[in-house]
């Protein structure tokens, strides 16, 4: 199913942004928190080069701090743009999904 | 291998397939997968392998990065094709070093390795040697009987009874096929930074 695997990187930059809304997270930890959702993500070394992608876009900022155990992190944290985009995307996602789950029928059936 | 070596083939994998992207980009994914690696390790919550196959192929990383691989041809896929064409030229160590250049580049599928290699060991200098072991082994000879004196009838016999014209369609054949590998091959070269797109559009909608 190639659609479904565009669908799903096409949503993934605004999981990981969904992922950051209410706490700063540091990679591996978002990595393994996007892993446990399930079925978006196959090769979890990818998201890295995505997280990379939303900081030059200015939705992501990034701040190194030191761990109690080990090396310091680098922690990932929405931007203001960043939230924005979020919203946006939120608002557009609800309509789709009602708009697509209307017309497969397994949704809820009254729209109005 | 131990956890270590195995961690540091992986992170030489990737630096090789992120070959293409700019330095900085590249040294910011490098560091970013190390540090994954490195957190998984002291969590040790699962095998080092199991990470490693979590985080997926080197290459769909680079791929997903962006420009992973150079577009086009570099010169280390240009110098293997030549070589594997015409290096067997010199005692054969020319094509041996086109087999190296061929399978040490990220550029080509282990299928297009393979074809490169068996298609056909020695290049077009291979090619030659064969040719000219299927002639004195096959080739013509001709059988001349007739008395001292008289005007000896010669027959000349073709080669391992197949007819000519089959004999050089084969011969063109086994020429012509290293030439198109290499076509092939030059061909991948060029197309394998393609096939994956960036994982979001640049620049992106959001």
């Amino acid at each position: 199913m190639a659609q479904v695997a565009q669908m799903r990187r096409g949503l993934l930059p605004y999981c990981v942004l969904a992922m950051l809304r209410d706490t700063e997270r540091y990679g591996f930890d978002l990595v393994q928190a996007l892993g446990a959702v399930g079925g978006l993500v196959t090769s979890q070394g990818t998201i890295y080069p995505l997280l990379a992608r939303l900081r030059r876009q200015g939705l992501v900022g990034t701040t190194w701090r030191e761990s109690a155990a080990g090396p310091p992190r680098r922690y990932y944290q929405l931007t203001s743009a960043g939230r924005a985009a979020l919203a946006d995307f939120a608002r557009e996602w609800t309509q789709l999904r009602d708009s697509v789950d209307a017309l497969l029928g397994t949704g809820k059936k009254d729209m109005t | 291998m131990t956890d270590d070596q195995l961690a540091a083939a992986y992170l030489k994998r990737l630096r090789r397939a992120a070959g293409g992207l700019p330095r900085a980009r590249r040294t910011e994914l490098l560091e970013a997968i190390q540090a994954h690696i490195a957190e998984a390790r002291a969590a040790g919550a699962v095998p080092l392998r199991d990470v490693l196959d979590g985080l997926g192929e080197p290459e769909e990383i680079a791929a997903a990065a962006g420009g992973g691989m150079r577009a086009g041809a570099g010169g280390h896929q240009i110098a293997a094709v030549v070589l594997l064409l015409a290096g067997g030229a010199v005692f054969f160590i020319g094509w041996f070093a086109g087999v190296v250049l061929l399978w040490t580049s990220a550029r080509w599928r282990w299928y297009d390795k393979l074809l490169g290699t068996l298609v056909w060991p020695g290049g077009l200098a291979g090619v030659a040697v064969y040719g000219a072991l299927f002639a004195v082994s096959s080739g013509g000879s001709q059988v001349c009987s007739g008395a001292a004196g008289q005007a000896a009838t010669c027959v000349t016999q073709g080669g391992g009874g197949l007819p000519d014209w089959l004999r050089t369609f084969v011969f063109v054949l086994i020429l012509a096929a290293p030439v198109a590998v290499a076509i092939r091959l030059l061909r991948r070269a060029r197309r394998t930074p393609n096939q994956d797109e960036p994982l979001i559009p640049e620049p992106a909608v959001l």
